[in-house]
């Protein structure tokens, strides 16, 4: 009965200790994007959208993003969606505050798309190797309204990771940027084409199907004709 | 009556027919598809996170980074498999190390692809490409950090940033 009480004892004493493990695990800062369509269309007057995507699952630390915007034209407004905002963070024991458009937290790395996915969260795949949890973050481009048609402008999203917890020399660090051109449409989209006077010969349709009627206008009089012909063979 | 009748419309849907191929000719639609870029790249970091050189004395020359060895570098850079673009992995420092007004010289630390600080390359503040990795394929590179302590120099806790990068060629 001691026996056991004392194994009890110590089995607990275990538990309670930090482990060693996970203290010495090597820090792995992992920096993932996933961007669609390059394009952003907006018509004068209104807003178009851009989107990023960031995930983490090569990563065992939380990935802190900072994003810029550049190159938009001074009468026009970008902004980034979450904007830049600071969050409190507890680390080794002490509270400091981040200043961060998003952060990423470690993640697995999913064999099938999640149909519950949490709150502020997407799921995303990964292509040759599953599906993972990520956030987006928005790119949000107004334009006034006395903006030409067809009017571009190239859109500079810088971003940088970082992560805390480091100590030493050197911090690391990582940046990617991000590309998108923005043009300015019209407010339908229409795409029909009206032609003024391209000077083009207005025959050429016409001698496309020529063929055609040629053949049609030698089938019809045959079809006039020829039994005209032959009732008049037979009546004499 | 009714002969040439029956006649005319066979014609008519003699015509009709031949007439098909050439308004077939004429209908296109152009198609379109955006193919997204991934870029997933990791910096793993063994020892004290972050780059870390000890405490050395002045006139230390190319002290090796605490948690190298001789064959695993400072850091090793992953590119992952999923990255759909050919990419230029490469480093810089923020500046110089700074403890106050005390400075080194961001190009007494060193990177190299081997553990061997003989032709070794000098941190700078632009971008220096340590390799390439190719789209779709996973990539992963050890980089080796050294730093020199200047003869002379004021004591304290000098900090500076590495980035590091995967960047679309």
């Amino acid at each position: 009965m001691k026996r056991i009480a004392v194994m009890f004892l110590a089995t607990g004493l275990l538990l309670t200790l930090p482990s060693p493990v996970l203290a010495q695990e090597v820090a792995k800062y992992n920096f993932a994007s996933a961007q669609g369509t390059k394009q952003i269309e907006v018509e004068p007057g209104g807003e178009g959208k851009g989107v990023l995507y960031f995930y983490n699952i090569d990563g065992n630390r939380i990935t802190h993003i900072t994003l810029d915007i550049s190159g938009a034209p001074g009468n026009w407004e970008a902004e980034l969606e979450p904007p830049q905002h600071e969050i409190e963070v507890e680390i080794g024991g002490r509270t400091i505050t981040v200043t961060e458009n998003l952060h990423v937290e470690p993640s697995e790395l999913l064999s099938e798309e999640l149909e519950d996915v949490p709150e502020g969260m997407l799921c995303i795949s990964i292509p040759g190797r599953g599906y993972a949890l990520a956030k987006a973050a928005y790119i949000v481009i107004q334009v006034p309204q006395s903006e030409e048609i067809g009017t571009t402008a190239d859109i500079l999203v810088s971003a940088e990771a970082e992560w805390l917890g480091q100590s030493g020399a050197a911090a690391i660090k990582q940046a990617r940027d991000f590309e998108f051109s923005v043009e300015v449409v019209s407010e339908a989209n229409d795409s029909a084409e009206t032609i003024k006077d391209d000077g083009s010969n207005p025959g050429l349709s016409i001698v496309r199907w020529l063929p055609v009627i040629i053949a049609g206008v030698v089938v019809i009089l045959g079809a006039v004709l020829i039994p005209r012909l032959v009732a008049r063979r037979k009546g004499g | 009556m009714r002969k040439t009748f029956v006649s005319l419309v066979i014609a008519l849907v003699l015509v009709a027919v031949m007439a098909v191929p050439v308004m077939a000719a004429e209908d296109s639609k152009p198609a379109s598809v955006t193919v997204n870029e991934y870029i997933s790249f990791t910096v793993t970091d063994p020892g004290a996170a972050g780059i870390n050189f000890g405490s050395l004395d002045p006139s230390t020359p190319d002290s090796p980074e605490v948690a190298q060895t001789t064959t695993t570098g400072a850091v090793t850079l992953s590119v992952a498999a999923e990255t759909n673009v050919d990419c230029n992995i490469q480093t810089k420092g923020s500046g110089d190390f700074t403890a106050g007004t005390h400075t080194i010289p961001l190009g007494n630390a060193k990177w190299d692809k081997d553990n061997d600080v003989t032709g070794a390359t000098s941190m700078t503040t632009t971008y220096t490409t340590i390799d390439t990795s190719t789209a779709g394929t996973a990539k992963a590179v050890h980089v080796w950090h050294w730093l020199t302590i200047p003869s002379g120099q004021e004591a304290g806790d000098y900090t500076t940033d590495f980035y590091y990068q995967a960047i679309k060629q």
